[in-house]
């Protein structure tokens, strides 16, 4: 399991920076997408850990951390609520700039 | 009950700023409502002392806590102070799009309350997230290529919100609690291999070097009382994490590697503001500057150069404001930011060129300022020490300032130009920030002793 989520997690690391390098703002803005997946499910990996109980309730092992899967759950909405925000901002970027490429802003140049 | 007001009422202002008609003009009159009523909220707040407010009843470490200790009650005042003077700015102005102008300063005032009151690391993380947007949303209100600039920004920015996240996760996982006091009480020693995500996160946010490069875009790009938040109290976020979640992850290399980036962001920043153009983006610069001086403190370490780097933030976010209220308000009637277009704007204008003079006297570190005596103390600490080399840094940072405060104050203010006669206009929230920065240079033994207080409270 911990090999899996590890390969998971870097998988999509490597795919976000990969997309996140490139010219074109819709690229970059999914590459950020991929990037918010990569870190949500390190923050599943590093939560689910046997040590960690339910801090109320005395609940023990087999029961998961209800905190872990709450913090999860604010952070993928975040995660979405960001990514919506930036394709928004690339949207009206590409229609003043008329060209995808980032680059070819006035100021990114400077 | 003050922490939950302090959260309600700016709560209730972006509440009221999405209700009100379509093209209202009220709306910047409550921006400044909220602003003022959150200064005195946090007046109060002072006068109480310590506060702390579990919230929902649930008890500390299972419940969230809102706590005002000695550094969240002086960063509360600062923030209800910057955000009065650019209120009374914004609500000078006129705007094309009210509701899209107005509502980033609503947001963006209660999510600063928040970082700065919750004790909750997760929650820390959820208001620095949106701090972030909404000061994303302030940019793209702007007026100089607002959207290139926000897009940097943003695409920047939002890299070190999930290296926050991922510090914190980290920090969760070693300890299974998210208040911040019971974590620092449960780790064995600092988590160093979970720091270089929390720093990136904050060098970032304050656009420290390395991580400067989207500051004097986005800085350039927002309005006049924009750029006052932005350089006044958005500046201060990452370094205010740091001094907050630092403990929890930085071993003494790194401390090491703060002094190494604070020295290089105040010498970079000082030439990159040295060799700049233009006005806004010279100011910017000199942030990146500025900042290092309160990083170096920070690598430093001890309860006096802690002292000096609360004291030095503040002095920095007070003068900053002031400096990008009359620089603004000088390229706003120029319609230009470029140093060539201001070439003797300010020329005759006694009130704008006392106020200039005296955000300049506190950058540079001079009497009667905040800045001098946040820049003594900081000289001081690194002395006893007997961080040399450091301080050789600092003084030279500090003639690099001298350098280019005076280059400002000579373009703007001093040529004859045989310009018309310039309008009346009114500079209240100037006036206010200026007193201020004059009141704690003259009478700064409370404001020195509050510092104190807070660096001890940091480092028990």
């Amino acid at each position: 399991m911990a090999l899996a989520l590890s390969l998971g997690v870097g998988g999509l690391f490597a795919a976000g920076v990969y997309q996140l390098l490139g010219r074109e703002v819709f690229r970059m803005a999914f590459g950020l997408y991929l990037l918010f997946t990569a870190m949500n499910l390190l923050v599943v990996s590093v939560t689910a850990r046997p040590h960690l109980q339910a801090p109320l309730g005395g609940l023990s092992a087999p029961h998961a951390d209800p905190l872990a899967q709450a913090l999860v759950l604010t952070a993928v909405v975040i995660g979405f609520g960001l990514s919506t925000f930036l394709l928004m901002l690339a949207a009206r970027l590409v229609r003043q700039q008329e060209s995808l490429d980032g680059r070819r802003a006035r100021r990114w140049r400077r | 009950m003050i922490p939950a007001l302090l959260l309600a009422v700016p709560l209730l202002g972006v509440i009221g700023n999405l209700a009100l008609p379509g093209r209202s003009r009220l709306r910047g009159r409550l921006i400044l409502l909220v602003a003022l009523v959150s200064l005195g909220l946090a007046i109060a707040q002072e006068r109480t002392g310590a506060l702390t407010l579990a919230v929902g009843g649930w008890a500390p470490p299972h419940g969230i806590e809102l706590a005002a200790d000695a550094l969240s009650r002086l960063m509360l005042l600062l923030n209800g102070l910057i955000f009065t003077a650019a209120a009374l700015e914004l609500e000078s102005e006129r705007h094309e799009r009210p509701m899209l102008a107005t509502l980033p300063y609503a947001l963006l005032l209660f999510a600063l309350n928040g970082l700065f009151l919750t004790a909750d690391a997760f929650d820390f993380y959820v208001f620095f997230e949106l701090v972030a947007v909404s000061s994303y949303l302030l940019v793209t209100q702007g007026q100089d290529h607002p959207l290139e600039a926000a897009w940097k920004y943003s695409a920047q920015s939002a890299v070190g919100s999930l290296c926050l996240l991922t510090g914190v996760a980290f920090a969760y996982g070693m300890t299974g609690t998210l208040h911040m006091h019971d974590m620092a009480m449960r780790l064995p020693g600092p988590l160093t291999w979970a720091a270089p995500f929390v720093l990136l996160s904050f060098l970032l946010k304050s656009a420290l070097f390395p991580f400067h490069l989207w500051q004097p875009d986005a800085y350039a790009a927002a309005t006049t009382p924009g750029s006052a938040i932005l350089g006044g109290i958005l500046s201060c976020v990452g370094l205010y994490g740091l001094l907050r979640l630092g403990p929890l992850f930085l071993s003494p290399a790194l401390h090491l590697l703060l002094q190494v980036l604070g020295a290089a962001s105040i010498l970079y920043g000082g030439i990159a503001a040295w060799r700049e153009q233009d006005a806004k983006r010279l100011l910017a610069s000199s942030s990146t500057s500025q900042l290092g001086f309160v990083l170096l403190a920070l690598g430093w370490g001890s309860v006096a150069a802690l002292a000096a780097a609360i004291l030095y933030l503040v002095a920095h976010a007070l003068g900053k404001a002031l400096l990008f209220l009359v620089i603004g308000r000088l390229s706003d009637e120029a319609g230009s930011t470029r140093l060539a277009d201001l070439r003797g704007r300010g020329q005759g204008r006694i009130g704008l060129q006392i106020m200039g003079l005296l955000g300049g006297l506190s950058l540079i570190g001079l009497p009667p300022s905040a800045g001098f005596l946040a820049k003594i103390a900081l000289l001081r600490a690194g002395i006893e020490l007997g961080a040399w080399p450091w301080v050789t840094v600092a003084v030279a940072g500090t003639l690099m300032t001298l350098g280019y405060v005076i280059r400002l104050y000579q373009v703007v203010f001093l040529p004859e130009t045989g310009a018309p006669a310039p309008r009346a206009i009114a500079k209240s929230g100037m006036a206010a920030l200026a007193i201020v920065l004059v009141g704690l240079g003259i009478a700064g033994a409370p404001w020195y002793e509050a510092c104190q207080r807070a660096a001890l409270e940091l480092r028990p």
